[in-house]
């Protein structure tokens, strides 16, 4: 699954460290699920997506 | 977090210490029982440097690292099973001959090893 969590985060000038103290993970959780090594769950999705004010799909979309 | 590490590293090293001076001293007296159920202070040393190296990802208690827990344990069962039909396979064909407390010694030590080796690789990979 690829996702455009960098841009997200970007537009809305929020840190790596900052969105990981958000959802409470580790940073080093947020790097993973950026690089696309690791597909989030769906309560995570969905709290990531709730945060930016926006659909899952919108972030997290499949590699076709 | 720093100092956990670095105690993590100590209990390691003198862990690995006592390892080295058990197997001279087993060497010497030619005592190789000896030296095999003092793997576990091998496998006590690494261990502790593969938790200094994940201390500060396993505090965090996420999802992330659940996985990377479940996935170690999973692939560590497939090992534990390779490791037994491999051992009982050398005992029954008489090719190493092993006492009951050598044989769990030896798989102990090996499933210590493997179960945070392959958490060491999977925080890599995830």
């Amino acid at each position: 699954m690829k996702n455009d969590l960098p841009e997200y985060r970007k537009i809305h000038g929020i840190s790596q460290d900052g969105l990981a103290a958000k959802l409470g993970v580790s940073r080093q959780t947020i790097i993973s699920i950026e690089k696309g090594r690791y597909n989030p769950s769906l309560p995570l999705a969905l709290q990531i997506a709730r945060l930016f004010n926006t659909y899952v799909e919108n972030i997290f979309f499949l590699d076709e | 977090m720093k100092y956990s590490r670095l105690a993590f590293l100590f209990i390691g090293i003198v862990d690995l210490v006592l390892f080295v001076f058990l197997a001279v001293a087993a060497t010497i007296t030619g005592d190789t029982g000896l030296l095999s159920e003092n793997l576990i202070w091998l496998a006590m040393a690494v261990m502790a440097f593969c938790l200094s190296y994940l201390f500060p990802q396993f505090i965090q208690k996420d999802e992330r690292m659940k996985l990377i827990r479940q996935k170690g344990i999973f692939f560590s069962f497939f090992a534990f099973l390779f490791y037994s039909i491999l051992l009982t396979t050398l005992l029954h064909t008489n090719l190493i001959q092993l006492t009951g407390s050598e044989t769990i010694s030896i798989l102990t030590s090996l499933m210590i090893c493997t179960v945070f080796i392959s958490w060491v690789v999977l925080s890599k990979i995830y």
